[in-house]
């Protein structure tokens, strides 16, 4: 609990030194206002040296002074991993997708892969065509983590490298992950990816500032999730692939608030009535993982279900 | 022979041009000329506008965002912002209507989607960020409204006076208006229920109790007039402690399987290091004994 | 005593020392052996470094099959090493006489198959440079942390169970390898821990070995038993399975006895040892298989009938793919080729002769490994949810060279460290054989000069 209170602390740590020495020098001197309004101006244009590449608010690399992060709305790796680790107190994040909505639009995927920077055969989220074959009715049904709350990844992970938060969200290290691929096989939804080589545009997001809530920069011989869109989350704002929904298939919120909104329509609706109403359901509840992803059953579907594709992706797609 | 040859070449430029051809129309749009001078079968209205705004924010806006804030999605090819005069001198109401039929790449169409008249309404919405689109008609002057709140804790009933300012300034009671109750929370508000202004311009409604509040049970409610076109965007908000306290316990405080390393089960702590522990004094004792066997030599 | 018999003893002691230690002075083909087996450890190098240049990519492994022939030639390794806790401290606690030619043999394996099973998960590893991880944020709920817990204490276990032995055998080797370098003199002066024969000395050496062989039992079932927990823990078709313990256990068994028949073939043939490990020896250790393999037979019956009994959904199709469907051949093969016609081989006595029990070793221990292959593979081509929207080459999965090199280096080099143990060391403890044969210590004592 001690983490986050004051995160520019962290951020000059390197400055401290010399502010504490002025510091002290003028307490000696002259009174404690006149020496702490002096200290203030001296930081202010004060640069630490030291410069960080950093992912900006819109997703951007950049480069900028370690003193200068907090203008910019930038934290450093440790102050992200501390607030990453700890997640949002009082939250209880839960999502519901309507089968009947989606129409394999695929831009919640698009989204994601943009946002998280992966390849192409990479899915944190994945649209599924589900067939349980003879007169069962055929359905996508998009895929994300489950985010359990009895996840049986966190389970076998040797070294705290994936773990769950009080908000419920499962999170991914890749500072950590020493790539034993353990979760993989524990993981029942197949709801985890592995950078087998160098990740999609590895230059690029060299030495940038790692953000577990985005788990980027991705890592050669780590692990890659779904995140529910962590950093989102923290900012007041809906999951990539939420809202880039075109077809309201999404709902997303706090289950402590008994409350979802839909990414496409905006509306809030009770999540406790949504899934009474429509007679929700986890995925595999036989396997006591206790998602926090529920569905809506595929009924009185909005377009008749067609499928016209593959489910396998070509060389060149994945190449690119 | 000749020919032949000549022939071939032909076709091998043609091949060419319908390569590229092909290729570029894969990359934007190809709108035909005639689509671009189409026009719509009526003129365009606030009404339709007030329509088309309300399908575009259902069916278009998660991609493009609203018009001039820039917040489209970040995809390739980027969506289109409609606030943007680029946009606006390059798209005519025509070129608008058949995008929004056909659809390209990431944009799906619409042609099956949304009736006809949505459509054009949508249309309407989009170019009537154009500064010299035409409408028809007169817009609904907003008046200046006011609403204060009052509770009562006993009754759990939310009070509401809407006022508006007449000609000479002065709060009047606003009879008739149809105000919307919410409780906000994180990503939205939850609507708890509607009422009808009065002849004094009273309105009320009784908080629901199935609502979660904070721990202590507060909720903020939040008072908006319906028709924010005839009323304008008055907003008035209020903590009340009627909700129902929501005791949150952070899982993370006991010993799980699934918790991380400090919160590993007690007894399988016990277990795994008494087990190692015990296996490794063994060994080491037996390491240990092995010095013995020089001083055993003597004897 | 009288003279004669005392003095006919001394010649078998002598006997006995020289045929033992005459293979680590001079030795025909070693050089070539060990570099054969050096060429393959190098090959398999270049490959490890180029993987670890490129990442695993360099491997067929994807998203869905994740684990592949590193994992079970881990399995493989791990069920190899267990046969030195079975022969040496199983047996030898019982107290079969019969062991005692082959129990370093036994021995020997256990330490080789054990050190490189360790190395083997780690090439299988995204972030080797991370091993560290483990000992610095190791989580004591993950059964990775209790395998590499339990692999550490196994392989410190069959090291001093291989060394503890050694120990009465250094006087002689002091004694008789004169000729040798001066580092080798030194070496066994050092392992000799000032062992001159004495009563007690006797006395702790015999204690400390007991201790050691119960100690074993428990780490040895212990090390299968969580490496299979690696696989049953993990709510997946075809591994979430209670008998997975045990069934691996057994399985071990089986692999390790093949292992050392295979080992005692080219010991007795390539050490001229044909009067230490005799047709009787073989012909002990194919009835052991064929009681092993009995056993394991049976978990095999319980592993598989019963799914394929059920045909629960997902359990169905996994049980097609290995009874008819992809895997049927190599399943087959396997069951049949590695374990039920070598059963019936080994009743008859003709078949537990050496040459014959060598070709069958070969074949059970072929089948043991492709055995792993089907544990690992096919269940993790049948996850509960399609695999979709993902490429061609993520539905299938077969090792490349790159695989291959890494396990061939794997095996290359457990079969080194075994050589290099029976270069320095004899092979079969010459104080126990002497034992055997009537020798007393005193004798033995005379023998070193320590008298």
């Amino acid at each position: 609990m001690k983490s986050r209170k004051n995160p520019e602390k962290n951020s000059d740590k390197k400055s401290t030194s010399r502010r504490d020495f002025l510091k002290k020098g003028l307490l000696a001197g002259a009174g404690t206002v006149i020496g702490g309004s002096i200290v203030g101006s001296f930081n202010a244009f004060a640069e630490s040296g030291d410069t960080l590449k950093v992912l900006g608010p819109d997703g951007k690399v950049m480069a900028v002074d370690k003193s200068h992060l907090k203008e910019i709305g930038a934290r450093t790796e440790e102050q992200m991993q501390q607030a990453g680790r700890e997640g949002i107190p009082g939250k209880k994040w839960v999502m519901v997708i309507d089968l009947s909505k989606c129409q394999n639009a695929r831009m919640c995927m698009a989204a994601c892969q943009h946002a998280h920077v992966l390849k192409p055969e990479q899915h944190h989220i994945n649209v599924l065509q589900m067939d349980h074959g003879g007169d069962t009715a055929p359905y996508f049904m998009p895929k994300p983590c489950q985010h359990c709350d009895d996840p049986p990844c966190t389970k076998v992970c040797p070294v705290d490298a994936t773990f769950i938060r009080q908000d419920g969200i499962v999170l991914i290290d890749n500072e950590r992950c020493i790539g034993c691929r353990f979760c993989i096989a524990a993981c029942p939804y197949s709801a985890r990816v592995f950078n087998w080589s160098d990740p999609k545009d590895k230059e690029k997001y060299e030495g940038v500032e790692y953000n577990i809530e985005l788990n980027v920069p991705q890592k050669k011989g780590t692990i890659s999730k779904c995140l529910f869109s962590a950093d989102r989350l923290r900012e007041g704002k809906l999951p990539y692939c939420v809202s880039a929904c075109p077809n309201g298939v999404y709902w997303f919120g706090d289950q402590n608030e008994d409350a979802v909104t839909n990414g496409t329509s905006k509306e809030t609706v009770k999540f406790s009535e949504l899934i009474k109403e429509n007679a929700g359901y986890t995925l595999m509840p036989e396997l006591g993982t206790h998602p926090s992803v529920y569905y809506l059953p595929e009924k009185n579907r909005t377009v008749p279900f067609k499928f016209e594709g593959k489910t396998t992706l070509d060389k060149e797609e994945h190449n690119s | 022979m000749n020919s032949k040859k000549i022939t071939y070449k032909g076709l091998g430029i043609v091949m060419v041009l319908f390569f590229i051809f092909s290729i570029s129309a894969n990359a934007q749009w190809n709108v035909p000329d005639h689509v671009k001078n189409k026009k719509a079968p009526q003129d365009a209205t606030y009404e339709l506008i007030k329509t088309g705004k309300s399908v575009y924010n259902k069916k278009c806006s998660s991609c493009h965002g609203q018009p001039g804030k820039g917040d489209f999605l970040k995809l390739n090819p980027a969506p289109a912002d409609f606030g943007t005069s680029d946009f606006q001198d390059e798209n005519t109401e025509g070129t608008v209507f058949f995008k929004l039929d056909e659809g390209m790449g990431g944009m799906p169409s619409f042609k099956h989607q949304l009736s006809e008249t949505d459509k054009w309404c949508v249309t309407f919405y989009i170019k009537s960020f154009d500064d010299n689109f035409v409408v028809k008609g007169e817009k609904s002057s907003s008046i200046k409204t006011n609403l204060t709140v009052s509770s009562d804790n006993e009754t759990k009933k939310l009070k509401v006076k809407a006022e508006f300012e007449d000609k000479n300034e002065n709060l009047k009671a606003l009879k008739g208006a149809d105000v919307a109750f919410f409780v906000k929370r994180y990503f939205g508000n939850l609507p708890i229920g509607n009422a009808e202004t009065d002849e004094n311009g009273n309105a009320e409604i009784v908080f629901p109790d199935d609502i979660a509040g904070d721990s202590t049970g507060n909720a903020e409610v939040i008072i908006k007039f319906k028709d924010t076109d005839a009323y304008g965007n008055t907003t008035v908000t209020k903590t009340v402690s009627w909700a129902n306290p929501v005791h949150y316990e952070n899982p993370l405080n006991e010993r799980h399987m699934w918790g991380d390393r400090a919160s590993a089960p007690l007894w399988l702590l016990i277990t795994y290091f008494s087990v190692v522990l015990g296996v490794w004094a063994v060994i080491l004792w037996v390491v240990f004994q092995l010095t013995r066997i020089n001083k055993l030599a003597k004897k | 005593m009288d003279k004669e018999n005392t003095n006919e003893n001394k010649k078998s002691l002598n006997q006995i020392v020289t045929d033992l230690t005459k293979p680590l002075k001079k030795h025909y083909g070693f050089r070539t052996w060990i570099l054969f087996l050096i060429g393959i450890i190098m090959l398999g190098l270049f490959a490890y470094v180029i993987q670890l240049q490129k990442g695993l990519g360099v491997t067929a492994m994807r998203d869905y099959v994740s684990w592949g022939l590193y994992i079970a030639s881990f399995i493989f390794f791990v069920a190899t090493a267990l046969i030195g806790m079975l022969i040496s401290s199983v047996l030898g606690l019982i107290g079969y006489k019969w062991i005692t030619p082959i129990a370093r043999i036994a021995e020997m394996i256990a330490v080789g198959f054990a050190l490189w099973a360790g190395l083997v998960i780690i090439f299988d590893m995204g972030r080797p440079d991370r091993f560290w991880h483990l000992f610095a944020y190791g989580r004591v709920q993950s059964p990775i942390v209790w395998d590499v817990t339990v692999v550490m204490t196994y392989v410190a276990i069959s090291i001093l169970l291989y060394l503890l032995p050694l120990i009465p055998d250094m006087p002689f080797l002091k004694k008789v390898m004169t000729d040798q370098p001066k580092w080798k003199q030194k070496m066994y002066h050092i392992l000799s821990f000032g062992w001159v024969g004495s009563e007690g000395q006797y006395k702790l050496i015999k204690k400390l070995i007991r201790v050691l062989a119960v100690l074993i039992i428990p780490v040895a079932l212990a090390i299968h038993t969580v490496t299979s927990w690696l696989f049953a823990m993990t709510p997946r078709v075809g591994w979430a399975s209670t008998i997975f313990g045990p069934y691996y256990v057994t399985g071990a068994f089986v692999t390790g006895g093949a292992a050392v028949v295979i080992a005692m073939f080219i010991f007795s043939r390539d050490f001229r040892l044909r009067n230490y490990i005799t047709d009787f020896h073989f012909d002990k250790m194919g009835k052991l298989m064929v009681l092993l393999m009995l056993v394991y037979l049976y978990f095999n019956l319980n592993e598989f009938i019963i799914p394929g009994y059920q045909q629960q959904r997902g359990e169905d199709h996994h049980i097609y793919a290995l009874f008819q469907g992809q895997f049927a051949l190599m399943f087959w093969l396997v069951q049949i080729g590695g374990m039920i016609i070598p059963i019936i081989l080994l009743l008859f006595k003709k078949m537990r002769k050496p040459l014959p029990s060598l070709i069958i070793g070969i074949a059970v221990l072929i089948g043991a490994f492709f055995k792993r292959y089907i544990i690992t593979i096919p269940t993790l081509m049948h996850p509960h949810l399609p695999i979709q929207n993902v490429p061609a080459d993520f539905h299938t999965y077969w090792p490349t060279a790159f695989e291959w090199s890494i396990t061939g280096m794997a095996i290359a080099g457990a079969v080194l460290v075994i050589t290099i143990l029976a270069k320095l060391f004899p092979i079969m403890p010459i104080w126990e054989i002497a034992h055997e044969e009537g020798i007393t210590n005193e004798e033995m004592n005379e023998f070193t000069g320590n008298n």
